[in-house]
């Protein structure tokens, strides 16, 4: 399975998220590659994944894309990332 | 034996195999990570080294046609302050320094957050290279160099990623009602002046929040830095061509015609930043995973200190109203600072856009609507005139058109500067 955290640069909050997520991913037992991308790549990058993994506000700009979507508003909270990473894969 | 230490030294002092290295050793150091993880860990590094330097090929030639123009046009030096166009440029001369730096910078962060009452980890690994560079220019102003100027780089370095997130662990307590985490961005400064005015002369946070009023969302493509860049670039390549005499305007793109060559250059400039952004991500993406992982180990109980836009969620009106105040308050000092002897910054839309939208959230939580307003505004004044003061303690590269635009990097970087002064060295 393959994972895009998603952030406006690619350089700060999305790798939070990224890593965030890999503790997340560790916790279901599952395996899955979780990449960085900036917003303005992520559109064209959001075909080769399965779950795209951003903040509410950065989701709108994604537009149409087959990726389940996945917004966080805690970053910190690693149980709110569980729950909805459950939810996505189930 | 010497041949061996040759090799090592020669290894070092190439910044992308040190930064390549650290990431090799610091995934080796993880227990969870394999052999193959750390090797490519490593190389990926190394390459995001390269290509952020490439950027500055791109950056250099576009700024180069800016420049002039803008002194002709309104005689001022016009500054654009973006932190990795200055980044780029900066660490074709001082990479060595500035990649020893952040390494050396990550281990006091450990170290501080170990033995002092800071107990934090400083995630935004992007902000900690910016810094490193900015640490390694002023301080070779001021006539430091070699190991000295490694250790005192990386000694201030880890220090303010442990005591700013201190500095502004109650605004992240307030905006996010619990105090998990802090704020680890290079723009403490701004963020705590927004909340102190934003307090004394806002309304009523509960009452008159941002957050309940409607708000058209259409801004929120600002957040994509291509665009917003690019759009900044081509107003800024456009205007002072206007106010150009006809034959220089004539003259600017030789055989092409000027607007078609003014246009292409801010796409190249924008295209530039692009560029060191992927750099500075692929270098990060190793790294700072491999840091977090062992920091989780050696101070479990420290914080992290992460990226502004963690607010965001927690007040997305809020982060466009303090866009939106702190740009003004910029275009305000950009026509203020020509006339009094300042250089004219160039309202640079990024830090107007991340970090006044940071104060706009940070406000909304001290003062309502009007706190937000505040927020926004106190950023983009003191954004713009930290950027105009921090042009001489930048030495040669002040003269390069970009510096800095967070405030953090402004007032380590102008009191650097003035405690050479102090001690009359440099220039």
């Amino acid at each position: 399975m393959k994972i895009l955290a998603v952030c406006g640069m690619g350089l700060g909050s999305g790798l939070i998220l990224k890593i965030q997520m890999e503790k997340a991913i560790k916790q279901l037992g599952i395996t899955a590659d979780v990449e960085l991308a900036d917003i303005s790549t992520a559109r064209a990058l959001a075909h080769q994944a399965d779950i795209i993994l951003t903040s509410e506000e950065l989701a709108d700009r994604l537009g149409d894309v087959k990726a389940k979507i996945i917004t966080i508003t805690n970053y910190m909270d690693i149980q709110e990332m569980v729950d909805k990473l459950k939810e996505a894969i189930a | 034996m010497t041949s061996v230490i040759g090799f090592l030294v020669d290894m070092l002092s190439v910044p992308a195999l040190l930064v390549g290295l650290t990431a090799f050793v610091g995934y080796l150091v993880m227990k969870d990570k394999n052999f193959s993880d750390a090797l490519t860990g490593g190389i990926k590094a190394a390459i995001g080294f390269f290509i952020l330097v490439a950027g500055a090929g791109f950056l250099i030639g576009s700024l180069d046609v800016l420049g002039p123009m803008i002194t002709e046009a309104f005689n001022v030096q016009g500054v654009i302050p973006n932190n990795e166009a200055i980044v780029a440029i900066a660490v074709g001369e001082v990479g060595q320094a500035a990649a020893i730096i952040m390494v050396l910078g990550f281990v006091f962060n450990l170290i501080f957050a170990r033995i002092l009452p800071f107990k934090y980890i400083w995630l935004t690994g992007h902000h900690s290279l910016y810094m490193a560079t900015l640490l390694a220019v002023t301080l070779s102003v001021i006539g430091l160099g070699g190991w000295i100027l490694w250790l005192v780089g990386g000694i201030v370095l880890g220090l303010l990623q442990v005591v700013l997130p201190k500095w502004t662990q109650h605004l992240a307590t307030k905006v996010a009602g619990n105090d998990d985490w802090s704020i680890g961005h290079f723009s403490s400064l701004s963020y705590v002046v927004a909340g102190f005015f934003a307090k004394i002369l806002g309304g009523d946070p509960e009452k008159t929040s941002a957050e309940d009023a409607k708000f058209p969302k259409g801004l929120g493509f600002l957040r994509d830095s291509l665009v917003s860049t690019g759009l900044i670039m081509l107003i800024i390549f456009l205007v002072p061509a206007l106010f150009l005499p006809a034959a220089s305007r004539a003259a600017l793109g030789g055989a092409t015609n000027w607007f078609i060559h003014l246009f292409i250059q801010s796409l190249i400039f924008s295209a530039g930043v692009a560029v060191v952004i992927y750099g500075v991500r692929v270098i990060l993406g190793e790294i700072i995973p491999a840091f977090a992982g062992i920091a989780e180990k050696i101070v479990p109980d420290a914080k992290p200190a992460l990226d502004i836009p963690v607010v965001f969620p927690f007040g997305a009106n809020s982060v466009i109203i303090g866009f939106l105040s702190s740009f003004v308050a910029g275009v305000i000092m950009l026509l203020l600072m020509g006339p009094i002897g300042l250089a004219a910054i160039v309202p640079g839309l990024v830090p107007h856009f991340f970090v006044g939208g940071g104060a706009g959230v940070i406000g909304n939580a001290f003062g309502g609507r009007r706190g937000a307003v505040i927020g926004g505004f106190v950023n983009g004044v003191i954004i713009s005139l930290g950027a105009a003061l921090l042009i001489p303690a930048m030495g040669m590269l002040g003269l390069e058109n970009v510096t800095y635009g967070d405030a953090d990097f402004q007032w380590v970087g102008i009191l650097i500067g003035f405690i050479g002064k102090l001690f009359g060295a440099g220039g």
